[in-house]
């Protein structure tokens, strides 16, 4: 999917303290790569790599062993 | 104080500068104005040719230099001016910024940077990831304390008059905390209930979002997080404080005024008794609001967040002497009587039976006393909230037409536009330009209104064009009842032997700390400020709790302020915070149709739903980023973060000074055709060494579009370097070395990928340079010499980079990969050339600090005694910075050696 920054990076950052629920939500049904989330949020999906590298970097999600043979990780819930 | 030297910038060349000079012994003051010192040199991943891990050659240098006894290092900190003074010495203003955490209080670790509701950029990841609005700035900062960014107040919470924080709760609601928010917002005012549904919401007036496509819907909002906390808690959460003071006080008057004092008050310890004229309590919360704006029930609960505290509310008792008061023994007396009585209109016929004062009409309404108005015409005269309320009241019992009668236009009225709106739906009419000249009766009852038409003149003080009464335009109208609604007036008539009042009847106060002329006695709310609103009587009450409280602790009142806020930020820097911001439409609290909510008192507005209220309070812009919501107090264990602390300004005196203020780099939105910022997968080379970095915003190495691992990375040589066409001539001097750097590191991280480095020539010119350039040769490092002319996304996210290959000499070609790292230029930082007055400082041609006697002297500026060090003259990599930065600092001790030896 080929994806274009359109909106501020300012406004997508604030959006997390809103979307992380519904990632948190979506998680709980087993761990997702990032174009996962993106298909099922009907969010670009560069968008949803920063709300995922935040919460990652916050201890919310952690990547699951090593990435999938195209090269994506997959993110479950930190226990 | 006194230092022989200032050192200005704390990356690795000044660090390294105050260093030699602090084992010298001499007395250093190093100036950073970040939150940790460490310049750029910590963020990278490892250095180049030794690939030694930057942090692990960076932190000893951070830590030895804060520890240095002869060091003082200010961090945060801003130059405001360096000056010469007559004695050769240099004197420094600078600025201590507030970094809102105590940093002997403060362990470095993190709660409340996890507990914070904003989120922002994070600027040391290059925008990779967010940050939150209490951070530390990475983890290996020095000092490794939370700073939190607090620029200002937002301007909806410094409006609000009870000091309420709307972004904080807006911030909390977003965040899905909406109990914490309902605890934030008790911090400030106790009736949360009523302002959620019948505050005038100066808040959403001054909102930065009303700049564009509308206020954020602060009430709503509240409204939402109110509702839902009263359904799970019938009744408060506290009780009594455990220990009462002595010390008794009396609030005359349970409106929100002595509501909110009694609050305030009654959770410092005070026991406190609320005097009330009424058979209940609310004052115009219950007998002026109509239900169907503010229904009972939650005025009562409203009201149980006051007794919850031990307040007793003494009912249909009237007080009308202070003296008396203090003789039963309160040590102190709040006075917050309100305005509900109506001035008179002082025409023929005003004391017919059927013509009723607003409040009186109001309160029997409220009560049941006047139930029915069926069949009957009701005209109510005045054009603001105060007319609306009772013309509304009217129709829903049930009068057969309904008229508002104003003596303006609709332009001049003072009654909200949505209120006015709202009326006109239920079907009443709006006759403006015409004022009653006299009420006329048979046997004592109002029958006809002999009525007056108006035109306006000039504006007359209050900026208002005067209404002035047409000739000959009297006519009569048939009438049941008339409302008299032009303004009310204060219930001070009781007190005015023993209180002095202002000539409209309010009562005299000192305006600060609400003291009347009596000793002792406080007196707020709308009897202090004349008729008003709700919020404004909340503060009043909240203020005055705040100077009873001194007085009765014997503390002073003078000099004191009980508003600390922060003035607001500028809107317009906070709207031009983003490139853009996307329209989002304001959340709208759905009303009854007016047909249908005329039959009764039901509540008009419907509370939003959750889903509403997240994504509305997410239109905040967090104008004063921090929003004070206080998640980070509450998780800080170390109770480190302080909301008062302000910044600070410094004066020191000088000997000499060293500049080591760095580099900037070159903005790579610039170069529009490599599609920076438009492309995710086009990174800049330091948001790679970031992300190739151990305290990486990533879990791997990732590329930003879709968080896969590339395995075919392009880097572009010389963006921004070397281009005349971007007024950048110079060589960066460490962007080949630290490209191949990036590469030898990718390849470690991921082996297979296919790595490219489009270079003009490489230039491998110190120690172990070439060897290094060898070594990504044999790793299988692609180099293709060529610039290449512009970058292109495919459909897969990919990039298509079109470039010529000039050794294969096949002209133009292209290739695909899947991520591009532009190997950015460094450019002179700029801000080094106005630290000095007068601009002194002189620049080189290309805007570095001009090194006077380069070949001879690295380090001499323009200004004597003055030296400049590491990539502030010019470009270098560390070992270079390092080496110049020796070279300042001997130049600096010799300087001042000489000098002393001439003294
Ligand atoms: C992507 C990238 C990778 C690199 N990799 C390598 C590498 O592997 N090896 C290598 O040798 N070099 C590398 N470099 C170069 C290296 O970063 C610099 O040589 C080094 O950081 C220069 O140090 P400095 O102290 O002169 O400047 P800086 O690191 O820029 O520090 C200057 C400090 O001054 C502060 N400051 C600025 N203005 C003021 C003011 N008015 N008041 C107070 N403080 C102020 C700044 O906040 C900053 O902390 C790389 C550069 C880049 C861009
Ligand atoms: S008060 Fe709230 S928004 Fe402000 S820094 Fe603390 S946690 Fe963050
Ligand atoms: S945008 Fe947010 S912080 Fe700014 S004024 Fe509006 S509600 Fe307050």
């Amino acid at each position: 999917m080929t994806v274009e920054i359109k909106r501020d990076l300012v406004e997508v950052m604030r959006d997390e303290r809103v979307i992380r629920d519904s990632i948190i939500n979506l998680l709980r049904n087993g761990p997702r790569t990032v174009i996962e989330i993106a298909e099922t949020l009907k969010h670009p999906p560069h968008e949803v790599m920063i709300w995922v590298a935040t919460m990652w970097r916050y201890g919310a999600i952690v990547e699951t062993g090593k990435p999938d043979e195209e090269g994506y990780y997959k993110y479950q819930l930190n226990q | 104080m006194n230092y022989d030297i200032l050192v200005v910038g704390g990356g690795i060349a000044g660090m390294e500068s105050a260093l030699i000079l602090g084992d010298m012994g001499y007395k250093v003051l190093l100036v950073e104005k970040e939150a940790s010192i460490g310049g750029k040199m910590i963020l990278l991943s490892k250095v180049f040719p030794t690939l030694d891990c930057a942090s692990c050659i960076s932190t000893p240098k951070m830590a030895a230099t804060i520890n240095h006894p002869g060091i003082t290092v200010l961090t945060y900190s801003q130059i405001r001016e360096i000056s010469r003074m007559d004695d050769g010495r240099f004197i420094v203003r600078l600025k201590k910024e507030a970094t809102f955490v105590d940093f002997a209080a403060c362990t470095g670790c993190g709660e409340c940077e996890l507990a914070c509701t904003v989120a922002i950029s994070d600027p040391f990841n290059y925008d990779l990831v967010a940050s939150r609005s209490a951070h530390i700035l990475y983890p290996q900062a020095v000092p490794k304390k939370a700073i939190i960014e607090r620029p200002g107040s937002s301007p909806c919470s410094f409006t609000c008059p009870a000091g309420v924080k709307a972004h904080g709760y807006v911030s909390l609601v977003r965040s899905g905390k909406y109990e914490e928010a309902f605890h934030l917002h008790m911090e400030d005012a106790p009736l949360p209930g009523t302002l959620a549904r019948a505050c005038y919401a100066p808040c959403e007036d001054s909102c930065t979002r009303s700049d564009l496509e509308g206020a954020v819907s602060i009430r709503a909002i509240k409204r939402f997080m109110v509702d839902r906390y009263y359904k799970d808690h019938p009744e408060p959460e506290y009780g009594p404080p455990e220990k009462f003071f002595d010390k008794r006080i009396a609030i005359v008057g349970s409106g929100p005024a002595g509501l909110s004092a009694a609050y305030h008050l009654g959770k410092r310890g005070y026991p406190i008794t609320i005097f009330e004229g009424a058979p209940q309590p609310g004052g115009m919360l219950r007998y002026g609001i109509p239900a169907y704006r503010l229904p009972d029930d939650i005025v009562d609960r409203d009201i149980k967040n006051i007794t919850a505290l031990g307040v007793e509310i003494k009912t249909k008792t009237r007080i009308t002497s202070m003296k008396a008061l203090k003789n039963e023994g309160f040590d102190a007396v709040f006075l917050a009587v309100g305005t509900n009585r109506t001035w008179k209109m002082k025409v023929p016929g005003e004391d017919l039976n059927g013509v009723m004062e607003c409040m009186e009409f109001l309160t029997e309404a409220n009560t049941g006393s006047i139930k029915d108005l069926s069949g009957k015409t009701v005209v109510v005269v005045g054009g603001g909230n105060s007319a609306i309320d009772p013309a509304r009241m009217a129709v829903r019992m049930g009068a057969k037409s309904v008229v508002i009668m104003y003596r303006r236009s609709r332009n001049e009225m003072p009654a909200h536009d949505w209120e006015v709106k709202a009326a006109l739906d239920e079907g009443i009419e709006l006759q403006v330009l015409k004022t009653p000249k006299s009420f006329i009766g048979e046997n004592g009852q109002l029958s006809k209104i002999e009525v007056l038409s108006m035109q306006l003149g000039e504006p007359d003080e209050s900026g208002r064009r005067r209404p002035i009464p047409k000739k000959g335009s009297e006519f009569t109208l048939p009438v049941d009842l008339v409302i008299l609604a032009i303004g009310l007036r204060p219930c001070t008539e009781s007190f005015k032997d023993e209180l002095e009042e202002n000539r409209d009847e309010t009562i005299k106060v000192n305006e600060e700390t609400l003291e009347t002329s009596m000793p002792s006695v406080f007196a707020g709310g709308d009897a202090v400020t004349g008729a008003s609103m709700i919020v404004n009587a909340i503060g009043q009450g909240k203020r005055a709790a705040f100077y009873i409280h001194r007085y009765l602790q014997g503390e002073s009142l003078d000099g004191i302020t009980f508003d600390s806020r922060l003035p607001a930020v500028d809107k317009k820097e906070v709207i031009g915070r983003s490139s853009s911001i996307s329209r989002r439409e304001p959340i709208i609290m759905r009303e009854l149709p007016p047909d249908e909510r005329k039959q009764d008192f039901k509540e008009v507005e419907c509370c939003i739903s959750e889903e509403e209220a997240r994504s509305g309070a997410n239109r905040c812009l967090d104008c004063g980023v921090c929003s004070e919501c206080n998640e980070c107090i509450k998780a800080c264990p170390a109770d480190a973060i302080n909301f008062t602390m302000r910044s600070e300004e410094q004066t020191h005196e000088i000997s000499s000074v060293i500049v080591s203020t760095g580099f900037k780099l070159f903005d790579a939105h610039l170069k529009t055709s490599y599609g920076y910022g438009r492309y995710p997968n086009v990174v800049t080379a330091m948001q790679m060494d970031r992300i190739l970095s151990p305290t990486r915003p990533y879990n791997a190495v990732l590329r930003p579009s879709d968080g896969k691992m590339p395995d075919n990375i392009a880097f572009v040589l010389c963006t921004g370097s070397r281009d005349h066409t971007l007024n950048n001539p110079l060589c960066s001097r460490v962007c080949c070395m630290y490209s191949i750097k990036q590469a030898q590191l990718t390849m470690g991280a991921s082996p297979l990928a296919d790595i490219t480095i489009y270079y003009i020539d490489i230039r491998a010119f110190g120690k172990g340079y070439e060897e290094f350039y060898q070594q990504a040769k044999g790793m299988g490092t692609f180099f293709v010499k060529g610039r290449v002319s512009e970058i292109e996304q495919l459909d897969n996210s990919n990039l298509m980079l079109h470039y010529e290959d000039i050794e294969s000499g096949e002209g133009p070609q292209t290739t695909e990969h899947d991520m591009v790292v532009l190997s950015v230029g460094l450019l002179p930082n700029i801000e080094a050339l106005s630290l000095f007055k007068d601009n002194q400082l002189e620049a080189d041609h290309y805007a570095y600090v001009k090194e006077v006697e380069e070949d001879i002297n690295p380090g001499k500026t323009s200004i004597d005694g003055v030296f400049v060090a590491g990539t502030a003259s010019a470009p270098r990599d560390i070992p270079d910075s390092i080496l110049h930065a020796g070279s300042a600092a001997a130049q600096a001790a010799a300087y001042i050696e000489r000098n002393r030896r001439s003294a």
